[in-house]
């Protein structure tokens, strides 16, 4: 949730807004306190929307409609006013993840999991249908998870029709999310309640296999899977469920089975009223997320009235004796007992006893971790590659960040224990990603360091982007980790060192005061993407400086001998200059086939190939090479204590990123200092996240200020070049406006 | 090897090309991306043992063509046809290219023709348009397959075009038609949005032409699978949108790819896959 705009108003027809939810292209979604204390999900529809007579008319019977749906799985209409200026309408707030989240954190539910939600859904669904309404954006975005079964939320109401959206915004023709909607809809042509059963299938598909039917990508190939491809259905291995999918997945809406027949068809015993059919991790997830929730102003259930006589709620609230419950008992003592049990045992205790009262109660009680003997504690994680390609650069962050921590713990009066949690992941995406669930599903952790590099990051990104833990990377510094992990701006992922970019585009301008006039630019493809990053920031740059620039691409699946007739190649086009972006050993390469040449003007490496493979293989043709890189070298001025205790600990100098990442772990500690000053609670990893943005911290490598896009501010960049066969520390380049 | 010809910069665009990757690669992933690869095929929610690997479809040596007549029907099996560019799309005069002869780019950054070189066994290029409507402008597309004699070559080609770009960012493509402010970017598999070919390379930037007029959007697109490599271009009519244009060359694209994987792929979709090695191994 975020905070209220300035523009925004503090209360809207008796309800008492307490922040933003989300904004679409129709309006924004409030989180509110409606009159009666509870909390509620108020959609405002903009006043341009509400000028056609031919909205309001349906925004007024899909109201009356949605007061009609009669279903303990479907959010509730608490209040509505069809009629003002900018029109409302308030739904029951869900505290819980979206099934997106659970399931993009916590792994893909198992067979009977999918069976009892595709029952509740279809439900959900079939009561919308009864009181007429077509929900048309059925996806995981929109079943939140509650402590008491799933919510369905965000249901046909005030949606625009294909022809409004178009008159409207110029852009999109279609309506709904791709990749969730039907063959139909894909085509813009007219729905009907068939539409959200194939939806729905869709919805379930993901929930089993953890992953879209129709893949991902672009909007428009997503749209022709849906219209022409057979949906991707691999992993269901239970054979029945599999059969139903396919028919709820049809192109011919006339074959889908209504969503009451779904509901018959599947078999599951389903335990209604609580949520032990979902995996340990999931629980876990919603129950902290529900806590979360509870600890914002004005939501508190001690302040909501004892009764919900009188409430708009009505008759569904009372059945399922959950959702969120607003008739907590004066007298709910003693849940203590019970509670460390819930949360040691897994799901099957938590809801033995009907439901999610008494959890609600004993979570509302009491928000501290228990008590240990030691004091307070805060935990972070590390999550890194240390056996993997990059565990050179993964060991030296670990063991940085363990000096910290213990050097945290030693200071007299620490206001809390530190504790380092860490995971391997080798470089491995598929571990990468169960690293990072591992520590999401720990909820100690309050913020993880890491990933190590690119592969991690892309495997990564969206489980912790989706469970909001900050994220504050060391040297994983690309732009297109984050964009090809998501599909928005990542929300909690930090660069802590200045993008590698940058390094690269720093790099041409050293070149140039250098005396360089024509610098030739060996763009290796075995560089993967981050080379790509850095040889495209240098040709621009070059393009900027108004320098002239011959580049040169070699495929990664061109072997070593080919780069010999490259760089003769560009030797003859009269380059003084070279920047090679790729790997060590074939960097190496090129400055042995440079030094037979006789080649002496300046030369550059971009940082992942500036390696001590490169200086290992490259023997005397690497002396002189030089490379500009985020990290600082372990002789600098700045960091000689530091570069002294790590010797001490550990016995060698600390390598690349060494530094960086002891300013990192302090830099957390700083900020948990500082809120443990405003409270004894341990905080949420969304109020860590948020504090972020506000540090200053200085750090011995640099003052640690955040971007809109949370990089780094004025990251510095370093200087090396090969002397005596090493990399040595040439000093900080001084950038521009510092 | 077909990499001799090469472009010399001429001087420098005064403009600072603005195109970071952030934009380029944004227009291959506009949807909803989801964690790649093996890592998000179907994990045990409670083990934590890492999946296996989804096989990856490579070319089966055993299938690619050897000599010219084997790739030219290659090339006649998977070229597009107007139908994949739409019901309105019609063939353009002329049609098609001349097969004994393809585009070069010189070192003046105009587009000549020569003969084929060696590595290339067969190539064909198709030209489609969609006729002014509705007050839009023409729409001209192509298609072009192209056989390599190894997929070493193929990569070849889409090094060759990254360099393009960058030495040639204004082209001319035959009297009377230019391209303008060309950038490009090509994401193997596995990186970025690209799950479906070997390389998959863009160039976006403008067209423009003494009969259609403009600057309009225009975008090549090129995928290789193996040793085939297939592509698409549109240059756009006078009020096309741009999303209009970005999304003509999905379906050509997705039609011919699929296509050249059933007529080379390996029919078991083994294999660890590793693509990269299928290069090395068949060398030279």
């Amino acid at each position: 949730m975020e905070r209220l705009l300035p523009s925004d108003p503090a209360h809207l027809g008796g309800n008492r807004l307490l922040g933003r939810l989300g904004a679409g292209g129709m309006g924004v979604v409030y989180l509110a306190r409606t009159r009666t204390g509870a909390p509620a999900a108020v959609k405002v529809i903009q006043p341009e929307y509400a000028e056609q007579p031919e909205f309001r008319a349906r925004f007024r019977r899909e109201a009356a409609s949605a007061r009609r749906v009669a279903s303990p799985w479907v959010v509730p209409v608490l209040d509505a006013d069809t009629e003002a200026e900018a029109p409302w309408l308030a739904t029951a707030f869900v505290p819980g993840p979206a099934l997106a989240e659970a399931v993009a954190a916590c792994g893909p539910l198992p067979g009977h999991g999918v069976r009892v939600l595709g029952k509740v859904l279809a439900r959900a669904v079939a009561a919308v249908h009864d009181a007429g309404l077509v929900h048309r954006d059925l996806k995981p975005g929109n079943v939140l998870l509650a402590l008491d079964g799933p919510r369905l939320i965000d249901f046909g109401i005030a949606r625009p029709t294909a022809a409004e959206e178009t008159e409207l915004t110029s852009d999109s023709m279609v309506v709904g999310t791709p990749g969730f909607l039907s063959p139909e809809q894909a085509r813009a042509q007219p729905v009907g309640p068939a539409s959200d059963v194939f939806s729905l299938g869709c919805v379930l598909a993901y929930a089993a296999t953890g992953r879209p039917s129709f893949g991902s990508g672009a909007a428009d190939a997503l749209l022709y899977r849906t219209v022409h491809d057979e949906p991707d259905l691999d992993g269901v291995t239970d054979d029945g469920l599999r059969a139903l999918l396919v028919r709820c997945l049809a192109k011919d809406p006339g074959e889908r089975p209504s969503a009451a027949e779904l509901d018959t068809a599947l078999e599951a015993d389903a335990p209604e009223g609580g949520i032990d059919w979902l995996p340990d991790a999931v629980v876990r997830m919603v129950a902290e997320r529900s806590a979360e929730m509870l600890q914002l102003p004005g939501v508190e259930p001690t302040e909501v009235s004892a009764t919900s006589a009188g409430d708009a709620e009505g008759a569904a609230d009372a059945d399922t004796g959950g959702g969120l419950d607003t008739t907590v008992a004066a007298g709910s003592a003693g849940p203590g007992r019970r509670r460390v049990l819930a949360l040691a045992g897994g799901g099957a205790v938590l809801l033995a006893a009907g439901g999610g009262t008494a959890l609600w109660a004993a979570l509302r009680d009491d928000g501290d971790p228990p008590a240990e003997a030691s004091g307070p504690r805060r935990t972070l994680g590390l999550h890194a590659d240390l056996t993997g390609p990059q565990k050179a650069a993964g060991a030296a962050q670990e063991r940085a960040a363990r000096l910290a921590v213990d050097r945290f713990n030693a200071r007299e009066k620490a206001p809390f224990t530190l504790e380092l949690k860490v995971r391997d992941d080798g470089g491995d995406p598929a571990r990468a990603l169960t690293a990072a669930r591992r520590l999401i599903g720990d909820r100690d952790v309050l913020a993880v360091i890491g990933p190590t590099g690119y592969a991690s990051a892309q495997a990564s990104l969206s489980a912790y982007d989706g469970a909001g833990m900050p994220l504050l990377t060391v040297s994983e510094g690309s732009f297109s980790a984050a964009q090809a992990a998501l599909a928005g701006e990542p929300k909690t992922y930090f660069h802590t060192t200045a993008l590698s970019a940058r390094a690269a585009f720093t790099t041409v301008f050293t070149l140039l005061g250098q005396g360089a006039q024509n610098v030739g630019l060996l763009a290796d493809r075995a560089g993967a993407i981050r080379g790509f990053e850095h040889s495209s920031m240098a040709h621009n740059a070059a393009a900027g400086a108004e320098l002239a620039l011959y580049l040169r691409v070699v495929p990664a699946a061109a072997g070593a001998e080919a780069l010999g007739p490259v760089v003769a190649d560009m030797i003859d086009h009269g380059v003084d200059s070279f920047y090679y972006t790729g790997t060590p050993e074939r960097a190496a390469a090129v400055a042995r086939e440079l030094a037979e040449r006789g080649f002496d003007g300046p030369r550059f490496l971009d940082e992942p190939a500036a390696g001590g493979a490169f200086t290992a293989a490259g023997g005397d043709a690497a002396e002189g090479w030089q490379a500009l890189t985020p990290y600082v070298g372990a002789d600098a001025d700045a960091v000689r204590d530091f570069a002294a205790a790590y010797r001490k600990r550990f016995g060698s100098a600390p390598g690349p990123w060494a530094a960086e990442a002891y300013d990192v772990t302090r830099l957390l500690a700083d900020r948990l200092a500082a809120l443990a000053e405003k409270g004894r609670r341990r905080p949420t990893r969304a109020a860590l996240a948020a504090s972020l943005p506000a540090a200053r911290f200085k750090g011995l490598t640099a003052t640690y200020r955040f971007s809109d896009s949370r990089e780094i501010e004025q990251g510095p960049i370093h200087h090396f070049r090969v002397e005596d066969g090493r990399f040595g520390y040439v000093g900080p380049v001084a950038l521009p406006g510092s | 090897m077909a990499y001799g010809r090469r472009v010399r910069r001429r001087g420098v665009p005064a403009a600072l090309a603005a195109v970071l990757l952030a934009g380029a690669a944004a227009c291959d992933s506009g949807g909803e991306p989801e964690s790649k690869g093996s890592a998000s095929s179907s994990a045990d929610a409670k083990g934590d043992a890492p999946p296996a690997p989804e096989p990856t479809p490579e070319a089966d040596p055993g299938r690619i063509p050897r000599t010219a007549a084997q790739a030219r029907r290659l090339v006649e099996d998977v070229i597009a046809g107007p139908e994949h560019f739409g019901p309105d799309a019609v063939r353009a005069t002329p049609y098609e290219s001349d097969p004994a002869r393809w585009t070069v780019l010189a070192e003046d950054c105009a587009w000549r023709t020569e003969d084929l070189p060696d590595d290339v066994l067969a190539t064909r290029t198709r030209y489609f348009e969609i006729p002014a409507a509705d007050g839009k402008g023409p729409v001209a597309l192509s298609a072009t397959v192209t056989v390599h004699r190894t997929t070493l070559d193929a990569a070849w080609e889409q090094a060759r075009m990254l360099e393009e770009a960058v030495g040639c960012p204004e082209q001319t493509l035959r009297a009377g038609e230019r391209l303008t402010g060309l950038t490009s970017l090509a994401l193997a598999r596995g990186e970025g949005a690209n799950e479906t070919s070997d390389d998959s390379l863009s160039e976006r930037g403008e067209c423009v032409s003494d009969s259609r007029g403009g600057p309009y959007p225009y975008t090549w697109d090129q995928s290789t699978f193996g040793p085939v490599v297939v592509g698409v271009s549109v240059c756009a009519g006078e009020k096309s949108s741009p999303g209009e244009v970005a999304g003509m060359s999905v379906e050509p694209l997705v039609t011919m790819m699929q296509r050249a994987q059933g007529a080379v792929g390996r029919e078991d979709a083994g294999g660890d896959g590793d693509t990269g090695s299928a290069g090395a191994k068949e060398g030279d």
